[in-house]
């Protein structure tokens, strides 16, 4: 089980927590959130069957959470299709489940390992990010933002000033 | 994004953040050899995502974790200003597709975001900032049309917000009110207890950085908790405490 375990992490790390998902889902492969389902309903069950579910204010917390969003969601949602942002929330707090019901020492271990390896990876692809801004997306793409017509706007108007 | 390192996650104040929160965990669990070596990297890193916010939540980690820095360590980040030479030289390429050379969208990009001049002439306050000055008016103005429920879930999200609120507490107020508000206010209070009952000192600095990053990040940023990064290291680090109680 331990080894299910360090996969999984391994899994949520390089997939979700690094921004690939993110960025896959703009090339048109998402990974499903449903795969965090799938997650936490494996551990879930494993804690069921060694019955030591370890019970204390956050899970409190988090389900009365949960209980405010669906009531929002349900009663007093704003005029637009709000599904996608409900969605990702439910993501969030099912993701925040797998920590909670899974953390233990060996995975902190893991983290050891794990956590400097993708900060670096993180900060070599942001680096480059920079160096070149159409690596990631097109020019074309929704994603590619107009800070830098915004910056330049700022530098013609200071120089206009000046 | 151009102008700005955003990384996969195509948010250059997500990125930015998101490294400082995983550096807090590297040098609790890591030796500090490590930590200092992805230190070189993400500060470079966080410098070039050009996120003002990410810039003094950087400073502020730096801050509270002031005491690692020891004299043995300059060497370390002496051999890092080495490796910065190349970078150096290569800030003076051509940018590729365009007739600029690095450097000069460089300090393009570093006078728009500091925004300096702004301060003796409102004149030149840039785009950016005068956009975060009227969505703060708009927010509270909207937030007074139901203080106690909010305007609705997901109100930020319609047509009427090309930029959500860029603030995290707003977004809660203008959704949901004070009554929902009161729930975000749970999330970083539990940090900041934390940072107050917590014996371990490393361990208490790091509840105080993630305090920081829910409460003072958050005027800055709307899009914490939709970002899996973010929920990800959080989640970790409030459930460090479950580790012991297991």
């Amino acid at each position: 089980m331990q080894l299910v375990r360090n996969l999984t992490y391994l899994f949520l790390i390089f997939i979700f927590s690094s921004g690939l998902a993110t960025y896959l889902a703009t090339i048109g492969l998402s990974f499903s959130a449903y795969s965090l389902v799938f997650i936490l309903f494996i551990f879930a069950l494993e804690k069921l069957y060694e019955g030591k579910i370890y019970i204390d204010g956050k899970l409190i917390f988090i389900t009365l959470l949960v209980l405010l969003n669906c009531f929002y969601f349900v009663f007093f949602s704003a005029p637009i299709d709000t599904m996608p942002i409900f969605f990702n929330f439910i993501g969030s707090i099912i993701m925040f489940l797998i920590v909670y019901l899974s953390l233990n020492q060996n995975i902190i271990l893991l983290f050891k390992k794990a956590f400097p390896i993708l900060s670096i990876i993180t900060s070599i692809i942001i680096i480059f990010s920079y160096i070149n801004p159409e690596l990631l997306v097109s020019i074309e793409s929704d994603d590619y933002c107009l800070e830098e017509v915004q910056a330049c706007c700022s530098i013609q108007i200071l120089q206009v000033h000046l | 994004m151009p102008g700005r390192g955003t990384g996969l996650l195509l948010n250059p104040n997500l990125a930015g953040t998101s490294l400082v929160c995983m550096l807090g965990i590297i040098l609790l669990i890591c030796k500090k050899e490590t930590f200092l070596v992805c230190l070189g990297f993400s500060a470079l890193a966080i410098f070039l995502t050009f996120s003002r916010s990410s810039w003094i939540f950087f400073l502020f980690f730096l801050f509270i974790f002031r005491d690692i820095f020891k004299f043995k360590n300059i060497i370390i980040f002496s051999v890092f200003g080495l490796l910065a030479i190349p970078l150096i030289i290569f800030l003076f390429i051509q940018v590729q597709g365009d007739n600029v050379l690095l450097i000069e969208r460089y300090i393009e990009t570093m006078a728009a975001r500091l925004d300096v001049f702004s301060l003796t002439q409102e004149s030149t306050l840039s785009e950016t900032d005068q956009d975060r000055y009227n969505l703060i008016n708009k927010s509270l103005r909207e937030f007074e049309n139901n203080i106690l429920f909010g305007n609705g879930y997901g109100y930020t999200s319609t047509s009427l917000w090309a930029q959500g609120t860029h603030n995290m507490h707003l977004r809660f107020l203008v959704e949901m009110g004070l009554f929902g508000y009161f729930f975000y206010f749970l999330i970083y209070s539990f940090f900041f207890l934390k940072f107050l009952t917590e014996k371990d000192q490393n361990l208490s600095k790091l509840y105080l950085l993630y305090f920081a990053l829910l409460f003072f990040c958050a005027f800055f940023s709307h899009n914490f908790f939709e970002n899996y990064t973010i929920v990800f290291m959080v989640a970790v680090v409030s459930c460090l405490d479950v580790i012991k109680q297991k």
